[in-house]
């Protein structure tokens, strides 16, 4: 219980971060995509039949917070999850001197992933007419890729410490019960 | 020859069939449990939701949603605005020198103030008596301004927005104009929460306004293109409209005040269909640098 608080917590202070302030502070509009981030290395971690549910309470939040219809981002960050867990079984279980790169290369699949899906369910939602060609040949999601690398490797650190802290909280409570 | 053909009577025959096709079932039975494991049952059924509500987009449904959600977060939003905004005013005053910062500070609010100002000159020159009378109606003292702070934004996508700290509670309404500085037009307030509201940008693709070139008296819309710029529209092919015109609201339709200042033409057009005049218009102000802006509510 009190790990799923910490973890409701995180991911509504990284989506508000996400809107009101990353947008007033870096330049060019191109701010990182912070609960996507968390939502990644959660599923790296732990799997994907852990963190569907905080990924589909991140995609709401998301929504509710940027005006998206809601489902948009839900649908983009659950999908993402799976595939990036689909690749984490096959490549980092038996990696660990190479662990880190391996984690950045999968922020970067699930940057691209996510901004694909959530343009695409954005022009379904718009009824507007799907031209694929932006899809994949999009600056905006080149730029995304950068910044959330960037992002990533400053928040790694402490969404390391934090994992060890629900580990904690999580032997703690085994030991009450 | 068959392969029951071994089997001696009609009763046998069917058992063996009855026994195959249970065999066959078991087997899809199987290999679907295989497949819908868990996990892929969670997935499918979550993006099946998920596709649903982004194909039929039921946009009032969530509506009770986003006001709990935005009374909730409206003390972390505009702090985290707030701080940001500190933050980026931190890292100006160390990239320049103070005293410029502050004095280019001081001229574009001169600037801004003057652009209005020859704006509304320009306009009253043109007019005739009857219509300055109606003029005086667009100077920022005559308006009932509501000043608020900026907490939220998102500029590059098709939907640009700006989230404020005043909502219903405020009395403020869907539809009311949103100005910055000396009657610089911003955009005007889409939805409204009890302590929030959003702002549509003229630069959301949504977002279409009366506008007139002040100098020729070409009227047209001004219309957004995906949060890069705005285009005037739908101006008429005998109409005439120069490079650096000034472009204002023409007050037509009764949404907007007559004379709040949109932006200069960049540029001038022919439409696809060669039946109108377009001109790319620069915005006066930059959305991105926005802190404070005011909803006009009479």
């Amino acid at each position: 219980m009190p790990k799923n608080i910490l973890i409701c917590f995180l991911i509504f202070f990284a989506v508000l971060l996400q809107v009101s302030f990353f947008p007033n502070i870096v330049p060019g509009h191109f701010f990182p995509d912070l609960a996507l981030i968390i939502i990644l290395f959660w599923t790296i971690e732990n799997g994907f039949e852990e963190t569907w549910k905080w990924a589909v309470l991140a995609g709401l939040l998301v929504d509710l917070a940027n005006f998206w219809s809601v489902g948009t981002n839900v649908f983009s960050f659950v999908f993402t999850a799976y595939v990036i867990n689909s690749f984490a079984k096959r490549f980092l279980v038996t990696q660990t001197v190479f662990r880190f790169l391996i984690l950045a290369a999968f922020i970067i699949l699930g940057t691209v992933i996510n901004g694909i899906l959530v343009i695409l369910a954005a022009k379904i939602a718009n009824k507007e007419t799907l031209d694929f060609g932006p899809l994949f040949f999009n600056a905006d999601i080149f730029f995304k890729i950068f910044c959330n690398l960037g992002t990533f490797l400053l928040i790694y650190a402490p969404l390391m410490k934090l994992k060890k802290i629900s580990r904690t909280l999580d032997s703690r409570l085994k030991s009450f019960a | 020859m068959a392969s029951h053909d071994f089997l001696e009577n009609d009763r046998e025959r069917s058992e063996y069939q009855n026994f195959t096709f249970c065999i066959c079932i078991l087997n899809c039975f199987t290999m679907s449990q295989k497949f819908f494991s868990q996990k892929r049952v969670k997935l499918i059924v979550t993006l099946a939701v998920c596709g649903l509500l982004i194909f039929f987009n039921p946009k009032g449904f969530f509506t009770p949603v986003r006001w709990v959600f935005s009374r909730v977060s409206y003390p972390f939003q505009k702090t985290f605005y707030l701080l940001s905004g500190e933050i980026r005013s931190g890292a100006d005053f160390l990239g320049s020198i103070s005293e410029l910062k502050n004095e280019n500070k001081n001229l574009i609010k001169e600037n801004d103030r003057l652009s209005f100002e020859i704006t509304l000159l320009k306009d009253e020159k043109n007019e005739n008596e009857k219509l300055r009378d109606q003029l005086k109606l667009a100077p920022r003292e005559k308006f009932q301004l509501e000043a608020s702070f900026v907490i939220g934004q998102d500029l590059q996508r098709s939907e640009s927005w700006l989230l404020i700290d005043k909502g219903a509670n405020a009395g403020i309404k869907t539809g009311m104009p949103v100005i910055v500085s000396d009657g610089i037009l911003v955009g005007k307030i889409s939805e409204v929460y009890s302590n929030t509201a959003k702002v549509i940008l003229l630069t959301d693709s949504g977002s279409v306004i009366n506008a007139v070139d002040v100098e020729t008296e070409a009227k047209g819309v001004i219309q957004g293109e995906y949060g890069l710029g705005t285009i005037f529209d739908l101006v008429a092919q005998t109409d005439i409209i120069n490079k650096d015109d000034t472009i204002a609201t023409s007050g037509l339709g009764g949404d907007f005040p007559r004379g709040l200042l949109i932006g200069k033409v960049q540029d001038t057009r022919l439409t696809a269909d060669k039946l109108f005049q377009q001109a790319i218009v620069l915005p006066r102000v930059k959305y991105s640098k926005l802190d404070v802006v005011f909803v006009i509510k009479n």
